[in-house]
C-alpha cells in the first residue's frame, strides 16, 4: 500500500510540471502588458517600467518561473494586481465555501445516483431502468444554471421554502448553512448525480452478469446482500474512476453555481480576477483547483487498492 | 443423407459396418450464413434505435431552422420595442419578448446558428489537437507516448470550465476564445479515444501483418488504423458537441462568450436571470432548447456507439 | 453420518422439469420434461454436448433461473422430500448453500474478487448455522483443510488471484461443502483445469461424496470422466434426456445413436494420433428444433419414421433410450 502511494506520488511529479508550465504559459500569453493595465490610462512611461520593474517583468522567461514556481512551492502564489492583497489569503479566505459546496453536492450526487443506479441495474429494460436512465440523460443535457434557475423559481420565488442567494458560514450556524447550500448543491450535483447513474447502472449490470454473483446466490446469500456485498463493491471501480472525474467538473462548475446563488467562493473570485483581467489570482486559483483535483485523484488510486485487492498486492 | 448404400460404392476402401464413417451430417442451411457488411449492419441497427433517430430528427430540424433563420424568423432579432418589453407568450409573440421588447422567438432562432457553430468550431478544433498526437501516442507508443500522456493528464487535472475561464480571462472575453479555451479543453479526450482505438487496432493481425512486410507506417495508419478509428471518433465527437454546447452556454451565461447584441441561448439565459421573479419564460425557452439540443447529442453519440459495437450479446446458455 | 443410516432414501428427485428462455421476444423451451433422481452416497452423470440443457437443468433444479429471462415452467424438484418449487424465495435462499450446493466450471471468475477466501466460505457458514464471526473462520479453515489446501488457516486470509486454477476448484469445493449438503451439483468442475490437475479434483469430489454421503450430480461433455466417477448416467441431447443407464451397462450396451456417437468421439488409449472422431453438425438451437426425434438430423440410422418424437422408454429395466430403432440397432461402446 505504501508502495502504491509512493508510486502514485512519483507518477504526479511530470504531471506537475506539465501544469506549472501551463498555468505560468497563461502570463506569457496574455496579450498586451498588464504594467500598462495596471498603471491605469494616465501613466507616463517611467511609471510603467518602474511597475514593469517591480513586477520582474522584464528579467528572462526562465528567471520569472523559476521565482514563481518558487513561490508557489512555499504556498506563495503572489498578489492581486488591484488589491495588492496576496493570492493566498484570498483563496483561503473563500476556499471554504467552494470546497463545502463541492461536497455536499457529492453527498448529493451519491444520494440520487446509488439507489437510482441500483434499481436501474437490477431492474434493467423495465420501466425504472427506462425512467432513471431517461432522468439520467436530461441531468446531464441540462446546462447547470438552468437547472439553478428553475430551483429558485420554484423553491424559493414560488414556495418560498428556501433562500435564493446569500451565504451564512457553517460555524456561525449550520442549519441556515444548509438551508443556503442546498439549492446550489442540488444544482451542482445533478449532472454529478447523472453520470454516476449511468456508470453505476453499466458497471453493476456488468457485475450481475458475473460468475462470482452467481456463486454468491449458489450459496443462498440474500438477494440484497448479493447486490450489497458482491456486487457493489466490484462494481465501485469505475464508478470511483468517474466519481475523481467528477470532482475537477463540480469545482468548474461551482464557478456558475456560485454566482447564480451569490455564494462568497472560489468562482466569484476567478470572475471577478477574469474580468479585471488579475493574471496572479487567475494563476492562483487554477493552480490551487488542479492541485486540488490531483490529490483527489490520488485518494481515488488508493481507494482502488482497497477495491482491488490485486492491484494492492501486484 | 441418410443413404448408407453409398458405402459399397467406395471401392478402394475396406468396409465397415459402421455408418458413422461416411456420414455428413446435415445440410448446413443457407441463412445461418448470412454476410452483412459493416456498413448495413450499422444502418439496420441504428433504424432500430427510436431514440437516436428521433434525436438525429430533431437536430436535423434544428440546423435547418438555423440555416433558414433569416426567413423564418417572425420579426428582427435586434428590433427594439419598449413599449413592449417582459411579455409571456402572446399571440404576436409566441415565446414572448425580452427586456428590450425584443421577439424571444426570433433571437432564438438566431442564436442557434451562434450555438451550433460554436460547438462545432470548438469539437472541430479538439479534433485537430487531440487526434494527431493521439495517432502518434498510439502508434509510436515509448516516449512519445510518455510525455504526449503525461501531458494529456495534465490538461485533464484542471476543472474544465475553469480551465476555460482562465484563458478566457488571458485573451479576453469573446465568442472565439470561448471556443478556443472548450475546444483545448476537448482535445485530450479525443487524444485519448485515438489512443484507445490505435492500441486496440495495432492488437488486430492485419496491422501485425502490415507491419512485418514492410508497409510504410504512414500508408498503415491511412489504410488500416484510420476506418478503425472512424467509429469511436464519430461516437465521441457526437457527445462532444453536446458538451460543448453545454461548455459555451456556461460561458456565455457568465459574460465570458458571445458579446452583445449578438445572442446564443446561454447568453440570452444570463441576460435573462435577473428578470425570473417577472418573466421565467425568459429563462425557460432557451434553456429548454439548450437541453433538448444537448440531449440529443448525447442521445445520438450513444446510439451511434451501441450501432458501432461488436455484438457482445451472449448467446445464452 | 447420517446418510449412512438412510440410504434407500432419494436425496435428490427431479420429475418432469421444463424451463423457457425468452429469445427474439418469445418463451424458447430449452429443457424439456427432464427427470431424474440421486441418492445419498451416489453418483450421476449428466452428459452432452455445450447446448444440450444440461447446465440449465441443474441451475433450475438449485432455483438459479431467473425472470425475466428464464423460468420453470412444469416439474417438481424434491430435495430430501421437499419440493423447492414451491418454496418462497427466501426459504429457497435457506436451502441453497446449505442442503444442495454447486460447483462451477470456472474456477478463474466464480469467487468474488474483492474478498478474501475465507471470508467467503465463512460467509456461507454465517448465513445457514448462524455461528459466531470466530466459529465461521474457524469451520472454513476446516474446510480448506479437508479439501487439502496445505496451511489451510494462513491461506484463508489469501484472495482469489493468489490461487491457481486447480487451487480455486478446491476453494469451491471447500465452499460448497461447508455446510454439508445432502446433494452437491458440479458443473463441468474439471473442464478448465490441467489434464494432471483435472483427476485431483475427480479424487476430491469422490472423496467429498464419500466422507459427507453426499449424492453428487456431475455436469459433463466428456465420457472418458463419466467412467471415472459415476454410477449411473443420464445423456441430454436437445433439452431432453435421451438415453439413461447404469454406467456399466451405458459403456456396454449404448442403446442411443447419440450416446455411440459421443463414445466414438472419446480419446482411446494407445490410439494418439488418431483424428478424433466427431458427430458430424451442430446441436439444434432450442429455437429451430427437428419436428421430429431431436437427433435425427445428424444421426446416420436415420430413417423416415423418425420424424415422429419418439418417447423415452425402457429397453431393459433401469435402462431407458429415446430412439425409435433401439431394438432393431446394434450399436457399439468405446472400442
Amino acid at each position: 500500500m505504501i508502495l502504491l502511494l509512493g508510486r502514485r506520488l512519483l507518477l504526479m511529479v511530470p504531471i506537475l510540471l506539465v501544469v506549472s508550465f501551463l498555468v505560468f504559459g497563461l502570463v506569457v500569453a496574455v496579450p498586451g502588458d498588464p504594467a500598462i493595465t495596471l498603471a491605469g490610462d494616465n501613466a507616463t512611461p517611467e511609471r510603467i517600467a518602474e511597475i514593469r520593474g517591480q513586477l520582474g517583468l522584464d528579467d528572462p522567461l526562465a528567471q520569472q518561473y523559476g521565482r514563481w514556481v518558487g513561490g508557489v512551492v512555499q504556498g506563495d502564489l503572489g498578489a492581486s494586481l488591484f488589491s495588492g492583497r496576496p493570492v493566498a489569503t484570498s483563496i483561503a479566505e473563500r476556499m471554504p465555501v467552494t470546497i463545502g459546496l463541492a461536497t455536499l453536492s457529492m453527498i448529493v450526487a451519491l444520494l440520487i445516483s446509488i439507489p437510482a443506479g441500483i434499481i436501474a441495474a437490477t431492474k434493467r429494460g423495465r420501466w425504472p431502468d427506462r425512467v432513471a436512465t431517461f432522468l439520467a440523460s436530461a441531468g446531464l443535457a441540462m446546462p447547470s444554471f438552468f437547472l439553478g434557475l428553475v430551483l429558485v423559481l420554484v423553491f424559493s420565488l414560488q414556495l418560498g421554502w428556501l433562500p435564493a442567494t446569500g451565504y451564512v458560514p457553517f460555524e456561525v450556524d449550520p442549519v441556515l448553512w444548509l438551508k443556503h447550500m442546498i439549492l446550489p448543491a442540488i444544482t451542482l450535483g445533478a449532472a454529478a448525480a447523472a453520470e454516476t447513474t449511468r456508470q453505476l447502472r453499466s458497471s453493476l449490470s456488468d457485475v450481475l452478469q458475473q460468475d462470482y454473483i452467481r456463486t454468491a446466490r449458489a450459496k443462498g446469500t440474500r438477494a440484497g446482500s448479493v447486490i450489497v456485498h458482491h456486487a457493489l463493491k466490484n462494481a465501485a471501480v469505475p464508478v470511483v474512476t468517474v466519481l475523481g472525474f467528477q470532482v475537477a467538473f463540480l469545482l468548474g462548475g461551482s464557478v456558475i453555481v456560485e454566482q447564480i446563488f451569490a455564494l462568497p467562493g472560489l468562482g466569484g473570485l476567478a470572475i471577478r480576477a477574469v474580468i479585471d483581467r488579475d493574471i496572479p489570482v487567475i494563476q492562483g486559483v487554477v493552480v490551487f483547483a488542479a492541485v486540488l483535483v490531483m490529490v483527489v485523484n490520488l485518494a481515488v488510486d488508493l481507494l482502488y487498492g482497497w477495491l482491488n485487492p490485486k492491484i494492492r498486492t501486484a | 443423407m441418410t443413404d448408407t448404400g453409398s458405402l459399397e460404392q467406395r471401392p478402394g476402401r475396406p468396409l465397415e459396418a459402421d455408418p458413422w464413417s461416411t456420414f455428413t451430417g446435415p445440410a448446413v442451411a443457407a441463412d445461418q450464413v448470412v454476410a452483412v457488411t459493416s456498413f448495413r449492419r450499422f444502418l439496420r441497427r441504428f433504424a432500430g434505435q427510436p431514440m437516436a433517430v428521433g434525436a438525429l430528427a430533431v437536430l436535423v430540424v434544428l440546423v435547418l431552422a438555423a440555416i433558414a433563420a433569416p426567413r423564418i424568423a417572425p420579426f428582427d432579432p435586434l428590433a427594439q420595442d419598449l413599449q413592449d418589453t417582459l411579455q409571456g407568450p402572446t399571440s404576436e409573440h409566441w415565446l414572448g419578448t425580452d427586456e428590450l421588447g425584443r421577439d424571444v422567438l426570433s433571437r432564438m432562432l438566431f442564436a442557434a446558428r451562434v450555438s451550433l457553430v460554436a460547438a462545432a468550431q470548438a469539437v472541430l478544433l479538439a479534433i485537430a489537437l487531440g487526434v494527431l498526437p493521439g495517432l502518434m501516442a498510439g502508434f509510436l507508443r515509448g516516449w512519445v507516448d510518455a510525455v504526449i500522456s503525461r501531458i494529456t493528464d495534465a490538461v485533464m487535472s484542471f476543472p474544465p470550465l475553469l480551465l476555460a475561464i482562465a484563458i478566457v480571462g488571458v485573451f479576453g472575453p469573446s465568442l472565439t476564445n470561448a471556443m478556443l479555451a472548450v475546444g483545448v479543453i476537448f482535445a485530450p479526450r479525443f487524444l485519448r479515444v485515438t489512443r484507445g482505438a490505435v492500441l486496440a487496432a495495432r492488437e488486430e493481425t492485419f496491422v501485425e501483418a502490415s507491419r512485418s512486410i514492410g508497409t510504410p507506417v504512414l500508408r498503415i495508419i491511412a489504410t488500416r488504423i484510420l476506418p478503425n478509428i472512424l467509429s469511436p471518433l464519430l461516437v465521441q465527437t457526437s457527445l462532444a458537441l453536446g458538451f460543448a454546447m453545454l461548455a459555451e452556454a456556461s460561458l456565455s451565461f457568465l459574460g465570458l462568450g458571445v458579446q452583445p447584441p449578438d445572442a446564443s441561448w446561454g447568453a440570452m439565459i444570463g441576460r435573462a436571470y435577473r428578470f425570473l421573479a417577472q418573466t421565467p419564460t425568459l429563462v425557460v425557452f432557451p434553456g429548454i432548447a439548450i437541453a433538448v439540443c444537448v440531449l440529443a447529442f448525447n442521445i445520438l453519440g450513444d446510439g451511434l456507439r451501441d450501432s458501432f459495437g461488436r455484438d457482445t450479446r451472449g448467446a445464452g446458455r | 453420518m447420517t446418510a449412512i443410516a438412510a440410504p434407500a432414501t432419494l436425496a435428490l428427485d427431479v420429475e418432469d422439469l421444463s424451463v423457457e428462455f425468452v429469445a427474439d421476444r418469445r418463451w424458447v423451451r430449452v429443457v424439456d420434461g427432464v427427470s431424474f433422481s440421486v441418492r445419498r452416497g451416489e453418483t450421476l452423470a449428466v452428459v452432452g454436448e455445450s447446448g444440450s440443457g444440461k447446465s440449465v437443468t441443474n441451475l433450475a433444479v438449485m432455483g438459479l433461473i431467473n425472470a425475466p429471462q428464464g423460468r420453470i415452467t412444469s416439474g417438481r424438484v424434491l430435495l430430501e422430500g421437499t419440493d423447492l418449487r414451491a418454496l418462497e424465495r427466501r426459504a429457497l435462499e435457506d436451502v441453497r448453500g446449505n442442503r444442495i450446493a454447486m460447483v462451477f466450471q470456472e474456477p478463474m471468475t466464480s469467487l468474488n474478487p474483492a474478498y478474501r477466501v475465507g471470508d467467503q466460505i465463512a460467509e456461507v457458514v454465517r448465513r445457514h448455522r448462524g455461528v459466531s464471526r470466530s466459529a465461521a473462520r474457524a469451520r472454513a479453515v476446516e474446510a480448506l483443510d479437508h479439501v487439502g489446501i496445505p496451511q489451510a488457516s494462513s491461506r484463508a486470509r489469501a484472495y482469489p488471484h493468489e490461487f491457481s486454477g486447480g487451487m480455486r476448484q478446491r476453494v469451491m469445493i471447500a465452499m460448497a461443502i461447508a455446510c454439508e449438503p445432502a446433494v452437491l451439483v458440479a458443473d463441468e468442475p474439471t473442464t478448465a483445469l490441467d489434464v494432471t490437475i483435472q483427476a485431483q479434483a475427480l479424487d476430491l469430489l469422490r472423496q467429498m461424496r464419500d466422507d459427507l454421503g453426499m449424492a453428487l450430480v456431475f455436469i459433463t461433455h466428456d465420457l472418458a470422466v463419466v467412467a471415472d466417477i459415476a454410477d449411473r448416467v443420464m445423456v441430454m441431447y436437445g433439452g431432453q434426456a435421451v438415453e439413461t443407464a447404469e454406467v456399466h451397462e451405458l459403456f456396454a450396451h449404448p442403446r442411443h445413436p447419440y450416446t455411440e456417437g459421443l463414445m466414438r468421439s472419446m480419446p482411446q488409449v494407445g490410439l494418439r494420433g488418431r483424428r478424433l472422431a466427431s458427430i458430424p453438425g451442430q446441436p439444434p438451437r432450442p429455437t429451430a428444433l427437428p419436428p421430429g426425434c431431436r437427433f435425427a438430423p445428424r444421426c446416420p440410422y436415420a430413417l423416415p419414421k423418425c420424424d415422429v418424437p419418439p418417447p423415452l422408454v425402457d429397453v431393459v429395466p433401469g435402462h431407458a433410450t429415446r430412439c425409435v430403432r433401439a431394438d432393431e440397432l446394434v450399436l457399439r461402446g468405446p472400442r
